[in-house]
């Protein structure tokens, strides 16, 4: 096994424990919330119908029908994903600066491993990557178990049946984590994970120059996003969309490989303990 | 051989380190010795390129410091360089796990030396055990170098005995040590050879054999000299 | 290989996840409904070329917008994301352009900015702020595909903060270009004018300014005025005419926040002559006035409105030369399935066929589709848009066709 893969591995054990503790809090929260929902959706219609006789129709004529729609609306179901969202944007910085501070100083370790010194980079990268997508595996893997749980308690003349990717098209937000097609998934997840080298860069050249290095992180960080951006600005009017999509993904490699050059540069001749 | 050739380091103005040149043998106990700020530590941190020097050169065995050169020399560093939720034997796994030159038998001899427990958690050692096992995962890599900084600072007086003893068993035997320190009580016996270090110069680089088998003076009578003057 | 369970357990869970679930929708598409056009009457070759876009709704909630053709319904979702990219679709007459001259069309993606003969294109555009505003006019020749460019310095332009080109037209060396200037604001509110420039291509100069209309569009003497283009832009105006619609609000004193409609009017330029030509509008006809077409025919120009009434579908039909109605040539279909409440239809015309689209109230048909024969009034085609039998599971649906392009 590679020293690599090793690093990764090591990287995802430091995070699993919390990385268990977000898993749990989604599935218990948005189980929790699919129940609920769906419960006082059944119980004010059995109100309406039983004790107000209030008929079925007119009821879903004002409420509509209950559907999983409802659900992923609700914070109970979102919730959970921004924290999710929040504390991996958190890990990003933390799953390098929990190595320089506190009491431990596992950098001197990690930077006196027998691997190329960008491995340690690439890895915590990767272990970001893998954390992410597996949130939105997770979600994958939840929805039709809490579509199940809808259809258990709301009798079939009171719900609309949803397919993931119907939900998906009827929800903005679900659009930009399970984007519509292969190729946008693609596309979503590659800028963000561009970012993420970004992000590790920046903080590599403030791990260098201390101070001063926040200034040279922040103008890296500028630069990055307008190399990126150029295309919007100056060939907006220029390009036809295929051809601006060809640009935007060479840009985006470019950024990406410039940003572990940079990293590569500043691990093994710039950064200090 | 370590060579350190006329490396210079600033911290902001500051010059920690200014021209320092020495060398170390394998074989030899090497001491760089002066108080506390003077540069010690960035030297062997430069060694090990954990803070990158301004301009200069560091040899190992003839060849600037590369990934490979890990495996060849360990630092020893006055923190902690494990996980601290880590047991020792996590932290002994993670070892072998990227050494190819992790040496197991050795690791539980010196395991059962410094009485250490391998189910025990760093963070619930003793300042001295935690020392112990810094110690031990530097010692048990069968290098040419080994680099202690400060191995006595702080802890217990037994613990100090023990530590002491390592360097005249065959866990040090023919490689080759450089350890700073700012008291050189403990060891003054077992050293080879002397630096002295004040404001990032080296004031004297001397073999303490010959100094005082030549001029009859202890370590400590040319330091009295040196830094007096 | 024990140690690596949670590397190996995350990675292979994600991937297999994250792959089946792309692969699966990849291959199912999507569950959403099929329609499809039916032949109710006519030749179906009228609707070969027909694209109708719309959305379909379920429970408010549930659904996709998609087109339909002669061939079947297609969700939006289902489309490559390539081909999802390209929105060109919209308008066929600009894709058509910037496949053929691919290099010339770059950036020009306004079709109002545009004109078309057989021999060339012309684009016609106005740059920077106000005080430095200048025309760039760009024209390609076809046949040697030569493009030449200049530009021009707007006259005037002091009193201008925007100018919008609304229309474009060519003839031989003579380029005539409408717009729409944004006068700076006054402490009337705001003025605006629609000018003709016209330009001689060969000299690359400016031989002519004229101002064909003003109108204030604040709320000066309790009216209020909004002038617009008719139509979605989605039609390359090649036309011998530039129409406008002005509506006009009355206001209460206060300055506009109560404001009753109180009539609009069509304005017609002449391109030729830049002769301009205002028809107020019949009572019957306000509120339709986005669905107006205008086509030539025998050398008349004539306004089509297409609209819904209480019997069918009637198409009232404006002589712009003589200035009025032309009771002979409207004519009306009469279909008891058309729902009033649904708006306006939509509507398009090309090569002297009108194609309509409105809205039923039957359950399971959906949307009525006539094809027209401009000069003799005569249905060349009907038919309907129709739910597949079964497929439409809950009748909580919503379903509405926006826009339509003739491929």
């Amino acid at each position: 096994m590679n020293r690599y893969i090793k690093l990764v591995n090591f990287e995802i054990s430091r995070f699993i424990k919390l990385y268990f503790v977000l898993i749990a809090i989604t599935v218990i929260s948005q189980v929790t919330g699919t129940i609920m929902i769906s419960s006082q959706y059944v119980n004010s219609a059995s109100e309406a119908i039983y004790q107000h006789g209030v008929s079925i129709e007119q009821f879903i004529t004002e409420r509509g029908l209950m559907s999983m729609f409802q659900v992923t609306a609700s914070l109970w179901f979102l919730g959970p994903i921004a924290l999710c969202i929040a504390a991996l944007i958190f890990y990003t910085f933390f799953i390098w600066y929990r190595d320089w501070f506190a009491k431990n100083t596992f950098i001197y370790r990690l930077l006196m491993l027998p691997t190329a010194r960008i491995n340690i980079y690439l890895a915590k990268a990767t272990s970001i990557f893998l954390l992410v997508l597996g949130l939105v595996a997770l979600q994958l893997f939840l929805i039709p178990l809490l579509s199940t749980i809808l259809k258990w308690i709301v009798p079939v003349d009171l719900r609309l049946d949803m397919s993931v990717t119907e939900l998906i098209d009827s929800f903005f937000y679900l659009q930009i984590i399970l984007p519509q097609s292969f190729v946008e998934f693609l596309i979503y997840y590659g800028i963000g994970f561009m970012v993420v080298f970004i992000v590790f860069t920046a903080i590599l050249f403030e791990r260098s120059f201390r101070l001063k290095g926040i200034l040279l992180g922040g103008v890296y960080g500028i630069l990055s996003i307008a190399i990126f951006t150029m295309p919007f600005f100056i060939f907006i009017d220029y390009l036809y969309p295929i051809e601006l999509l060809a640009v935007e993904t060479v840009l985006g490699l470019i950024v990406a490989a410039m940003s572990i050059w940079v990293s590569h540069y500043l691990l093994t001749k710039k950064v200090m303990v | 051989m370590i060579e350190i050739k006329e490396i210079t380091k600033k911290f902001g103005r500051k010059k920690v380190l200014n021209g320092v040149s020495f060398t170390a043998e394998k074989g030899e106990i090497t001491c760089i010795i002066g108080v506390n700020g003077v540069g010690k530590t960035t030297i062997l941190n430069a060694i090990m390129n954990l803070t990158p020097v301004n301009s200069g050169q560091i040899l190992i065995n003839g060849e600037k410091i590369h990934k490979g050169s890990y495996e060849n020399v360990t630092f020893i560093p006055d923190a902690m360089t494990m996980l601290p939720q880590m047991t020792i034997s996590q932290a002994m796994e993670f070892m072998q796990d990227f050494y190819n030159t992790w040496n197991q038998k050795r690791a539980s001899e010196i395991l059962g030396f410094f009485k250490l427990k391998e189910s025990d958690r760093i963070s619930e050692l003793s300042k001295g055990n935690k020392a112990k096992v810094n110690l031990l995962l530097g010692l048990a890599m069968d290098v040419d170098f080994i680099l202690m900084d400060e191995p006595f600072s702080g802890i217990d007086i037994f613990s100090r005995e023990q530590i002491a003893e390592v360097f005249t068993s065959h866990l040090i035997e023919d490689r080759g040590v450089i350890i700073t320190t700012h008291e050189i009580g403990d060891i003054e016996h077992l050293i080879d050879k002397v630096v002295l270090l004040d404001q990032g110069v080296v004031l004297k680089e001397f073999n303490s054999e010959e100094m005082r088998e030549t001029e009859g003076k202890s370590v400590v009578d040319v330091m009295r000299e040196v830094f007096k003057a | 290989m024990k140690k690596y369970w949670k590397l190996i357990s995350i990675a292979v869970i994600t991937v297999g996840t994250i792959g089946f679930f792309y692969i699966q929708s990849a291959l199912a598409g999507s569950n959403y409904p099929e329609f499809e056009i039916e032949t109710l009457g006519g030749n179906d070759e009228e609707v070969q070329d027909l694209v109708l876009y719309g959305n379909y709704m379920e429970g408010n909630i549930k659904g996709n917008d998609f087109q339909i053709t002669a061939e079947g319904i297609q969700y939006n979702r289902d489309l490559s994301y390539f081909d999802r990219l390209d929105r060109r679709d919209r308008f066929p007459e600009l894709k058509r352009l910037q496949q053929d001259y691919k290099s010339f069309m770059r950036g020009k993606n306004s079709l109002s900015q545009l004109a078309e003969s057989e021999t060339h294109i012309v684009y016609a555009d106005v740059t920077g702020n106000s005080g430095e505003m200048s025309f760039r006019i760009e024209v390609l020749d076809k046949e040697d595909n030569e493009q030449t460019a200049f530009t021009v310095e707007v006259p005037d332009d002091e009193k201008d903060s925007f100018i919008y080109v609304e229309q474009v037209y060519m003839d031989g060396e003579k380029v005539k270009v409408v717009t729409r200037n944004h006068v700076n604001g006054s402490m009337d509110g705001f003025t605006t004018e629609i000018h003709v420039y016209e330009f001689n291509i060969g000299d690359q100069i400016l031989t002519g300014n004229e101002m064909i209309l003003s109108y204030s569009e604040g709320s000066t003497d309790q009216t209020m005025t909004h002038v617009y283009k008719p139509g979605d832009g989605s039609k390359l105006q090649s036309d011998t005419h530039a129409i406008f619609v002005m509506e006009e609000w009355e206001t209460d004193e206060e300055g506009g926040y109560y404001s009753q409609f109180a009539e609009s009017k069509v304005i017609s330029i002449d391109m030729e002559t830049n002769e301009f030509t205002e028809f107020v509008l019949p009572d019957t006809l306000q509120g339709v006035e986005n669905t107006v077409l205008l086509e030539n025919s025998q050398g008349d120009s004539m306004l089509y409105f297409p609209k819904n009434n209480e019997h069918g579908l009637e198409i009232v039909v404006i002589d712009l030369e003589n200035e009025k109605m032309d009771e002979k040539r409207s004519f009306t279909f009469e279909r008891d399935n058309i729902n009033m409440n649904s708006g306006p239809p939509v509507t398009a015309i090309q090569d002297g066929k009108m194609y309509i689209i409105t809205q039923t109230n039957e359950e399971y048909a959906l949307s009525n589709i006539f094809v027209v024969d401009v000069q003799s009034g005569e249905l060349l085609y009907e038919g309907q848009i129709t739910g597949l039998n079964g497929n439409v599971k809950s009748m909580e649906y919503f379903f509405h066709i926006f826009d339509m392009a003739i491929r």
